[in-house]
């Protein structure tokens, strides 16, 4: 969390009333190089051999999740365990609503009708599911919106183990806590690829918003900026719903790339390891989501292809089944430890410019310099 | 009816057990402990390894080793970040949790194993005319006494008093004088023989190890401690009870067609009392915002 970024918040909040449109092309320019090296980086990793495909695929699938984590829980600075519940309900949406009908009255006789007739092309699928993300997100959020801090986490929490709990009991609807099959493998690099980057432009352009920079200065001191008469919980509902259809789409690419998943996929292990990028990245900037996702998706790979025997390059490693993990794990310890703040710092990568910019150290406890800004 | 009583108060005495080692760590660094779960599960593994030893060595061997890895986490992940944000010190937890699950995996294997430790508490006993499972009785004494232990030490000894004291307020705590280093390891060696005793108790109960067993009882315990007051201790205790009384009523009165939901009953109730009580509902001042 860096100090200095609440006040220049809301700084650049009275400084641009024109709201999103008014940008010089000077700012811009991060979010468009990032995207096409993105971009460039993927398509060229893609072409190379179906393994580095499905690199691509895992990854961008992996980014457009933490995006849409970060465009809550980063620019609120309020913890949510429950948005892979949103996954969830995003990834069933679209099965059911894609799965060739006569092979769901086989898997699903039960269905209500129009569910059991509904068989959509994978774009209204995806939207489809986002909408169902954003709706559960609204239910969630009105009430769960005025909460901070640990009962914020905790309330969240219980939401992904409800989440979880119907999903496995409710078998007519879900299929239960085994396995949904035939949901038809639609998810390309190239699509999850537009998916990735329209999420990255839409944080991008709600961090900067009105909303965003409200948003923001909540995170970084609450009653100063309750004082400057933000509302906060109307805010936060706002970027809970957009986080929400985020990942809810997310999740159905996810699902649409896996073909058969069941509920225990959209729990801990998932929530952990999504939070760990953010949080590796840096958790109060998009620079550091983005990173943080790139960085343990590679680390994750490489780990994974030697756990499975695959090998990565001249290495060959026969790795014991828990090694990924557990590295991966300790990898987030020593960031935490060494890196509280993230690799970015909580700061938004930026071009290189010709003026050399004075460093700020970020202090370990931010709360007296916050206070002078604000 | 005494069956349900004694199901009830044994579930609840469990949930207390699972509570107040959450608690007790909550209080002092307001630390919500992922890795309370690992640590059962570490107690769990250690007794399936010395199953074969005579009862009462094998539980101390779980409880040394328990507290010792409470210890060892402490100084190696959660000192380093003790003045970090929180949330950094829930991804913190989330990590030693993960990492643990992963270590077991492993050394163990991800399918789980059965052991025979505690078997002969599953015989029924009579009391007042009704058959109740011994392993209950046991649970509820167990409870009983451990809860009365951890009442003496926090009212009778130095390290007790100043515990509380640094829960109630840490800054003032340590300008008395009170070693930080010194109360927060107290807390932590003490989850940990809390941990080593429900580990026994669940072993006892289900006969079954496995790497992802720590998940089901660490959210117990958040529930009940969420119930009861994060932050405070007696709030732990009670709302273990008041949730194992919860269980067991919901699995009484719940149509067996809905039995399977539940948990999502349990955790709806959760939301509800965050809601109306944020702090919980014998919630501690300790957590309200100063300005």
């Amino acid at each position: 969390m860096l100090p200095t970024e609440g006040a220049t918040a809301v700084r650049a909040g009275a400084a641009t009333e024109g709201g999103i449109l008014r940008r010089s092309a000077a700012t811009v320019a991060p979010l468009a190089v990032g995207l096409a090296a993105l971009a460039a980086g993927s398509v060229a990793l893609a072409a190379v051999s179906s393994g580095f495909n499905n690199f691509v695929l895992t990854t961008l699938i992996n980014l457009t999740i933490v995006v849409g984590l970060y465009v809550f829980i980063g620019t609120s600075g309020v913890l949510s365990f429950g948005h892979i519940s949103f996954m969830a309900i995003g990834a069933y949406t679209a099965a059911l609503t894609t799965i060739p009908t006569g092979q769901k009255q086989f898997i699903l006789p039960n269905l209500p009708r129009f569910i059991a007739h509904a068989e959509l092309t994978t774009t209204e699928s995806l939207l489809l599911a986002g909408v169902a993300a954003a709706l559960a997100a609204v239910v969630v959020g009105v009430p769960l919106m005025r909460l901070n801090g640990i009962a914020a986490a905790i309330a969240t929490l219980a939401a992904l183990v409800i989440v979880n709990v119907v999903a496995s009991q409710w078998a007519s609807l879900t299929g239960g806590a085994t396995a949904l099959v035939g949901v038809p493998v639609t998810t390309t690099a190239h699509s999850v690829l537009l998916w990735a980057c329209a999420a990255v432009a839409v944080a991008w352009a709600f961090q900067r918003s009105r909303v965003g920079l409200r948003l923001r200065a909540s995170r970084e001191d609450l009653i100063a900026a309750r004082g400057a008469g933000i509302g906060i919980v109307g805010e936060r509902l706002f970027a809970f719903v957009l986080s929400g259809f985020i990942v809810g789409v997310a999740g159905a690419i996810y699902g649409h790339y896996l073909g058969a998943f069941s509920p225990d996929q959209f729990y801990f292990h998932l929530t952990f390891f999504t939070l760990a990028m953010l949080v590796v990245g840096g958790i109060s900037s998009l620079s550091g989501a983005v990173v943080g996702t790139l960085a343990i998706s590679t680390v994750q790979e490489i780990l994974g292809r030697l756990e499975n025997g695959e090998g990565v390059g001249p290495i060959h490693l026969n790795l014991r089944d828990g090694v990924t993990d557990a590295v991966l794990a300790i990898i987030v310890l020593v960031i935490m430890i060494v890196r509280p703040a993230g690799i970015t710092g909580g700061r938004e990568l930026s071009l290189p410019r010709p003026r050399r910019v004075p460093r700020v150290i970020a202090p370990s406890r931010p709360a007296a310099s916050e206070r002078e800004d604000a | 009816m005494t069956q349900h009583v004694v199901d009830a108060l044994s579930a609840g005495s469990l949930d207390a057990l699972l509570a107040l080692g959450i608690a007790l760590v909550f209080g002092v660094m307001h630390l919500v402990n992922f890795a309370h779960g690992e640590l059962i599960m570490v107690g769990s593994y250690v007794i399936l390894s010395f199953a074969g030893l005579p009862w009462p060595i094998t539980v101390l061997l779980a409880v040394f080793s328990v507290a010792g890895t409470a210890l060892l986490m402490e100084r190696v992940a959660f000192r380093p970040v003790r003045h970090a944000s929180p949330t950094t010190m829930l991804v913190t937890s989330f990590a030693v949790s993960i990492l643990l699950q992963s270590l077991a995996v492993i050394v163990a294997g991800r399918r789980p194993k059965g052991t025979s430790f505690g078997a002969g508490l599953s015989r029924p006993v009579v009391i007042a005319g009704t058959r109740v499972a011994l392993v209950d009785i046991v649970s509820i004494a167990v409870a009983a006494v451990l809860v009365g232990l951890l009442v003496l030490f926090l009212k009778r000894t130095w390290t007790g008093v100043a515990m509380r004291g640094a829960a109630e307020d840490f800054t003032m705590a340590r300008l008395l004088g009170v070693d930080a280093n010194l109360v927060i390891a107290a807390a932590f060696i003490m989850s940990g023989v809390l941990a080593a005793a429900a580990a026994v108790l669940l072993v006892a109960q289900t006969g079954t190890v496995s790497p992802t067993m720590g998940l089901q009882p660490v959210l117990i315990g958040f529930v009940a401690t969420v119930i009861g007051g994060i932050g405070t201790l007696a709030g732990a205790a009670v709302g273990g009870f008041v949730l194992g009384v919860v269980t067991v009523v919901l699995q009484e009165a719940l149509p067996l067609s809905t039995r399977g939901y539940r948990d999502a009953f349990v955790f709806g109730f959760v939301i509800l009392v965050l809601l109306v009580r944020p702090g919980g509902l014998f919630g501690s001042r300790a957590l309200e915002e100063r300005v």
